[in-house]
């Protein structure tokens, strides 16, 4: 008995590595002032939380401690998405969080780590109760994260939307689960799943509702309003992270919930996910096309990135291979989109006492200025728009859309083609300012930050490295997928 | 004996008040309150299932439930005070400068 137990604690040891890593960091915030030596122990934190994420061999997922979380290649592969966006999430901001005013970097640093620990519980959960409180605890630190620039208005009113639609989406959601429980009697994942072949009207609103939920926290269409206003308002650092480690999180519990739970359904989801995907796709691409401001651009972009891992979603099938594309995808873009964000992080921190940072026109003749940055966003505009040089972006698209096509989705590729053809307009556009527009009169200084810096180039390179060798990736995802 | 059915009406009907008012009203205090409403609704329908099936998930679901409503207000609350700080406005539409 306590042998077992001492073998599944192993197995959640990651969890509880954030866990008292979050309580360690915000213990040390009444020690010490100096904001790098928290970020440090931040960094390390999560840094041996991905070292043990990496370590753990490779097994079909199985239910642990007493039927609360799964264990196993899925889950572990998953949160190694989440953990490494949020590792490169801190030492992206290290230098901002070192030099900005009011001393709050301590909290800032905490409520990272919890939400990395709630999204991580969010994962691995087993059953509805688990799932809605590490949910909570994930939503909880990011309402926080969003308003964690005090002085700055705009942060303070992200803060507050995303708290009121996010607590919405959480409510119908939990509203979903009082149903499906009502419906099986029971709280865990498989033993309603069990069940769920006799379709109550209860069960099917509680899935409905279920879904609906889910949709909101990932921003498909049409529950995606919150995106570009969230993305927007937040620091910059928070909504690379929200674009990134979150969104994995949220996919991966989608997948999860439409494969397991609701796998003997697949005929009702599959055409809502077809017309949720193929939304998400068009929409985002189309407005991005009318943004100013980058972190709108790349709010609607995520919007649209979101649309094609639906794709995968889709394609349930042993043939398809569907789940591994999603799983390849959601780690590509975590690095493409935190490179944007990162590229943003640190140009809008030359024009942080102006009203819009992030405008489009700063990037004005950045190649003449600042040659490698310039050449760091093309990669990653390039990345996003899937073209060929950066090969991670362009093998990730590939993958999804072969998926579809495989398990017979042919109408949904054309919609996504040409959502791609309008994302590479977008995305161009930004690569034609840094290029070809006369560079701004006022002078454009931008700091010396060597950990910003190295973030970028990781991305970049990891773009580049999975792209070209994808199935070092691949290939796990792959097992993970099939031990669901 | 009242039936099962009566009280998930009740917490239907609930849900469905604190919905609308939740989608209804601006202010952002009576939006939080909404929530909470919304949140007891479920914690109604929690109880009754349990009931009904006679195991106790759902009642622990329910007490869980509670907690994470407490943590909701307190951190809405604090959003709030910090929200009328910056913009002298309770409005969750006030002058806007989320629009890009």
């Amino acid at each position: 008995m306590f042998d077992q137990l001492a073998n599944e604690m192993f197995l959640v040891l990651p969890l509880l590595c954030l866990a008292v890593g979050a309580l360690v960091v915000m213990m040390l915030d009444v020690f010490s002032g100096s904001a790098t030596l928290k970020g440090v122990v931040t960094a390390v934190v999560l840094g041996a939380s991905i070292w043990m994420l990496c370590l753990v061999p490779s097994y079909p997922e199985k239910v642990i401690l007493g039927g609360l979380v799964f264990g196993g290649s899925y889950t572990y592969f998953t949160a190694l998405v989440l953990c490494l966006s949020a590792f490169l999430t801190v030492l992206l901001a290290l230098n901002k969080q070192k030099k900005e005013g009011p001393k709050r970097e301590g909290e800032y640093y905490t409520l990272l780590l919890m939400a990395v620990a709630g999204g991580y519980i969010f994962i691995s959960a087993a059953e509805l109760i688990t799932l809605f409180i590490g949910l909570e605890i994930l939503s909880l630190a990011l309402y926080a994260l969003c308003a964690s620039e005090l002085t700055n208005r705009s942060s303070v009113q992200a803060g507050v939307k995303y708290f009121m639609l996010g607590s919405f989406a959480s409510v119908i959601l939990l509203y979903g689960m009082a149903l499906l429980y009502g419906a099986s009697g029971s709280t865990e994942i498989i033993k309603i799943a069990d069940v769920a072949g006799n379709s109550s009207g209860i069960f099917l609103s509680g899935a409905a509702l279920l879904f609906c939920g889910m949709l909101f926290k990932i921003g498909l269409v049409p529950f995606h309003f919150w995106v570009p206003d969230v993305y927007h308002g937040a620091p910059t650092a928070v909504s690379a992270f929200m674009a990134s480690g979150v969104k994995a999180a949220a996919v991966a519990v989608m997948l999860r919930i439409l494969w397991v739970l609701f796998g003997s359904y697949a005929e009702l989801w599959m055409d809502l996910v077809w017309w949720v995907a193929a939304l998400s796709i068009l929409l985002g691409n189309f407005v991005a096309l009318s943004q100013r401001g980058l972190k709108s651009l790349l709010a609607y972009s995520s919007i649209a990135h979101a649309g094609y891992i639906a794709m995968g979603i889709l394609a349930r099938s042993e043939i398809g291979g569907g789940g591994e594309a999603a799983l390849y995808y959601l780690l590509i873009y975590s690095f493409m989109t935190l490179g944007a964000f990162g590229v943003v992080l640190v140009l809008s921190a030359a024009y942080a006492d102006k009203r819009t940072p992030d405008d489009i026109t700063r990037f004005n003749g950045l190649a003449t200025t600042h040659p490698w940055t310039a050449a760091l966003m093309t990669f990653f505009m390039l990345a996003l728009a899937g073209m060929p040089p950066a090969m991670g972006g362009f093998m990730a698209k590939f993958f999804v859309f072969t998926a579809a096509i495989k398990s017979g989705h042919v109408g949904i590729v054309l919609i996504a083609c040409l959502g791609a053809l309008v994302g590479a307009y977008y995305y161009l556009r930004v690569v034609v300012a840094m290029y070809f527009a006369p560079s701004a009169k006022e002078p454009r200084r931008l700091e010396r930050d060597p950990s910003a810096y190295a973030v970028l180039a990781l991305c970049a390179a990891a773009i580049l490295v999975l792209g070209v060798f994808p199935q070092v990736v691949y290939v796990r995802a792959a097992l993970a997928v099939s031990g669901m | 004996m009242v039936p099962l059915s009566a009280y998930l009406i009740l917490s239907a009907l609930m849900f469905v008040i604190g919905a609308v008012g939740f989608i209804f009203r601006r202010n952002t205090i009576v939006m939080l309150m909404c929530l909470e409403l919304m949140l007891n609704a479920v914690n109604i329908s929690f109880a009754a299932f349990s009931r009904f099936h006679g195991n106790i998930d759902g009642q622990v679901a329910a007490f869980f439930v509670i907690v994470a409503a407490a943590a909701e207000a307190a951190l809405g609350l604090a959003l709030i005070i910090s929200l009328y700080r910056a913009v002298k406005s309770l409005d969750s539409y006030g002058p806007d400068e989320l629009r890009p």
